[in-house]
């Protein structure tokens, strides 16, 4: 009688400690049903856009995976959060944010880049600031978030105009806040990318210089957790075979943008602005951006933005080969 | 000097007529069944209730409504929690502008008076309810007035304590010559302190019966006068006693 | 014997999670990017405060929170006091205070920003404001929850209204007003978080931003920690003066008038003239 109550408690016991080994690694074993977690951006990018219209569902149906799509996060900080922890098998974010990334996570693998036409990303400057160049920067307060696109495109201004990081007053703030503070005239300029850059100009900010003109190698990437790639590299490729296609398919009819920016809570104006800037191509995580992504890195360093340098070397992937 | 009292009504009809005078040195015990109106009484006087008719006169001055004429003593001791003992009693003479030390030192007599003297540094929630009770009472008298109004001041002592006690208010009473009046339960008390005792009945109440009380002093507290059976057996409807007027026998 | 074993009792259930923590850490099988082990934290800590950086945000946060929360008890207090007091203070205070209180930090920072500016006025000002609500709410309730008769005694001691407000109702309302004030910290340091994570250039939320950004959970970790601690050390301070104003007896107040059985109660004496213990 007493052998039976015992053995279960050791089955029991085993059991748990096996499902607790399961967990750990649970990317060892390669279950082709498993959906894929995609965790998108409140921004309005491929991977939002095509996870939202069924281009990445039908991708990945033929390459036998399914998605499952996360609530949109607010930015990469708490994606790059959730896929360390194991939650997510993709998300976006940018060049630059990656790079920060890397220092506490290095298995972030980017492995799509959208390339653009350098005009979704900027530093504006209130109307009132009299600030047409960079050069104008000089003694005045200029909103960026920080360690991100905002701080990395200051620099490359401040670099440009041969200004240092004394001679601004650097106020950090996230894209929400900056909007709000930007708008009430609480800060003389701000540092900031696609929505938030497109609604700015349309409230009427000045254009001081945009990405093109700061020679900056920050882009939108779509990145994956290594463990991920390593083990599905199919489902990858469909992944990013579905940003292609919903690249192609914003270069024909860009109207389903706007659409997205509107339901998503963009005034018809700001809608109209991003419509008017050439919508997204897509391309590969290629030699070419390796170059680009240790270019920010060595910039970081030099930046001071970051410690020490990582190594980018392994945080690509370009998934066709 | 006297306190006079027309007639008074409270908002619930509590009081009836009462029409009472005091005379000076008097002390006047006021009895009756719980509920009766006599604390209800006894903070018309003190001031700090407003009669719905009628008025307090002090020496002929019109108190009525207006509080600190007298020393009064509630029938809860309200010590102050944040307090020491010494500093609640001490508290009667800091109102009065008395310095500190003073103030202290004369607490710290009048508690030793009432057997507290250990007890002065504690705070009021380490001593028990009789120990309270004797508290407020050296608060209530060590403030130095002359009209004194006490309402069931030993309610919470035990038999022997309280026969202690009275023998000390007794003594003291008559050493300051307060003026004033006492209400309790008790009509043993009642008999043994008070030089007149008066006893509330009725809804609303009124004075059903008043008594003198001849017997001198120094009077034996627990050996009530014979009288104790007259106001007893009175109370409950029978009339005994020709000076008695209506005997308004209500229930108790 | 007894003192030291009373002291550790409340703290054992914490060191068994700190313990449990360790060993998790240790065996290897939790993901450190979920749950960093307990040395990688204490490393991060040691770095931080090697290069200055975490003293100088427990410094900023610190000041924050000392400014801001010593503004709004202040405020808080008066206000508690003055509604308890009037009721027409009560009417114009009340309902504008009531309906601040639902209102969360995270929706009024943003708006703070544009009506007050930037850097350190919207900080102090949220923390002012998250202090000074659960102050007001405790002190207003612990006046008018005073007991009327002794407002009635105070009368009759021929007390004024300001001195029965100062020497009567104020102290009778401060076993609530300290409750208030222990609330009040603790919703302090929590805008503080939430105001530190809008304009993050020092202080602990700076840290925690950045961390994120950097993906060093040790780092996150190390700063839900401090805000931890530095809750507890706060909560501590007003234990302590609980201690120094209310008496020894503030750790476990029994309400005046229940019947203590009594280890003090002097025995009746039966000798005549005067009473003795």
């Amino acid at each position: 009688m007493n052998r039976r109550p015992r053995a279960l408690v050791v089955v029991l016991l085993a059991a748990a400690l096996a499902g607790c080994a399961a967990t750990a690694d649970a990317t060892a074993t390669s279950a082709p049903q498993q959906p894929v977690r995609v965790g998108v951006l409140t921004t309005q990018n491929l991977l939002t856009l095509a996870s939202g219209d069924g281009t990445l569902e039908r991708s990945l149906d033929r390459a036998g995976a399914r998605a499952e799509v996360t609530e949109p996060f607010a930015a990469f900080a708490p994606a790059a959060e959730a896929m360390a922890a194991g939650r997510l098998d993709v998300t976006s974010g940018s060049t630059t944010a990656v790079v920060a990334a890397l220092a506490g996570d290095p298995d972030l693998v980017v492995v799509a880049v959208e390339r653009t036409d350098g005009d979704t990303q900027g530093i504006v400057a209130t109307s009132t600031s009299g600030i047409a160049g960079v050069a104008d920067l000089a003694g005045r307060s200029v909103a960026v978030n920080r360690g991100g696109t905002g701080e990395y495109l200051l620099r490359l201004a401040l670099g440009r105009a041969g200004l240092g990081t004394d001679d601004v007053e650097t106020v950090y703030l996230a894209p929400p806040d900056a909007a709000a503070a930007f708008a009430a005239g609480r800060v003389d300029a701000w540092a900031t990318w696609d929505q938030y850059l497109v609604g700015a100009q349309v409230d009427g900010a000045r254009t001081v210089a945009l990405a093109r003109d700061l020679g900056s190698d920050n882009a939108t990437v779509h990145v994956a957790r290594r463990a991920f790639v390593d083990a599905h590299p199919d489902a990858v490729r469909a992944v990013v075979a579905a940003l292609a296609d919903e690249a192609d398919a914003l270069a024909a009819d860009p109207a389903p943008l706007a659409a997205a920016y509107r339901a998503a809570g963009a005034s018809h104006a700001v809608a109209a602005g991003l419509t008017a800037l050439r919508p997204p191509r897509l391309a590969y995580a290629d030699d070419a951006f390796a170059a680009e992504l240790a270019r920010v890195a060595d910039r970081y360093v030099a930046e001071g933005l970051l410690a020490e340098p990582v190594d980018v070397s392994r945080a690509w992937r370009d998934v066709r080969g | 000097m006297h306190v006079t009292h027309p007639g008074a009504r409270g908002r619930l009809p509590v009081l009836g007529g009462v029409d009472l005078r005091v005379g000076r040195g008097e002390l006047v015990c006021v009895v009756g069944p719980s509920g009766c109106g006599k604390s209800t009484l006894l903070a018309v006087v003190a001031g700090l209730l407003r009669p719905g008719r009628g008025r307090v006169l002090l020496a002929g001055r019109d108190v009525t409504g207006s509080p600190a004429h007298a020393a009064y003593l509630p029938q809860q001791d309200l010590l102050f929690a944040w307090h020491t003992v010494l500093d609640n009693v001490a508290l009667a003479l800091r109102v009065q502008r008395v310095g500190r030390r003073e103030a202290r030192a004369r607490a710290r007599d009048v508690l030793a008076e009432l057997g507290l003297a250990a007890f002065a540094d504690a705070r009021p929630d380490e001593l028990s309810g009789g120990m309270r009770q004797r508290a407020a009472l050296a608060r209530t008298v060590l403030q130095g007035r002359e009209v004194v109004l006490l309402d069931e001041p030993f309610g919470a002592l035990d038999a022997l304590t309280r026969l202690d006690a009275q023998r000390w208010l007794a003594a003291t009473w008559a050493a300051h010559r307060w003026t004033g009046l006492l209400v309790t339960h008790d009509v043993g008390e009642a008999v043994t302190l008070g030089d007149r005792v008066l006893r509330l009945a009725g809804r609303p109440a009124v004075v059903a019966q008043e008594v003198e009380l001849d017997e001198p002093r120094p009077r034996t507290p627990g050996v009530p006068d014979e009288r104790v059976a007259r106001m007893l057996l009175s109370g409950l409807g029978v009339v005994l006693d020709e000076r008695t007027s209506d005997a308004r026998a209500g229930l108790g | 014997m007894r003192r030291p074993r009373a002291a550790v009792r409340p703290w054992l259930s914490t060191l068994a999670l700190l313990v449990g923590w360790a060993v998790a850490g240790a065996s290897g099988r939790v993901d450190p990017h979920v749950l960093p082990a307990p040395g990688a934290v204490l490393r991060a800590a040691g770095d931080l405060t090697v290069d200055g950086a975490l003293p100088a945000a427990l410094a900023a946060s610190g000041t924050r929170v000392a400014v801001g929360a010593g503004a709004g008890v202040g405020v808080g207090l008066l206000l508690g006091l003055l509604a308890g007091l009037s009721v027409a203070a009560h009417d114009v205070v009340d309902r504008p205070l009531q309906a601040v209180r639902t209102v969360p930090f995270t929706a009024v920072t943003p708006l703070l920003v544009m009506w007050v500016g930037l850097g350190e006025p919207p900080k102090v000002l949220l923390v002012a404001v998250a202090a000074l609500v659960p102050t007001y709410l405790a002190t207003v309730g612990g006046v008018r929850g005073v007991d009327p008769r002794l407002r009635e005694l105070a009368a009759a001691y021929g007390l004024g209204r300001r001195r029965t407000a100062t020497r009567v109702l104020l102290p009778a309302a401060l076993p609530a007003a300290l409750v208030g004030l222990r609330l009040a910290l603790g919703t302090a340091w929590v805008a503080l978080v939430v105001a530190e994570s809008v304009d993050a250039s020092t202080g602990v939320g700076a840290l925690l931003t950045d961390a994120r950004t950097y993906a060093r959970t040790d780092v996150v970790l190390l700063c839900v920690l401090v805000y931890a601690a530095l809750g507890l050390l706060t909560d501590a301070l007003v234990r302590g003066l609980e201690r120094a104003l209310l008496g020894p007896a503030s750790a476990h107040p029994a309400p005046l008038g229940t019947p203590r059985p009594p280890a003090l109660v002097g025995r009746p004496s039966t000798t005549s003239g005067g009473l003795h213990p």
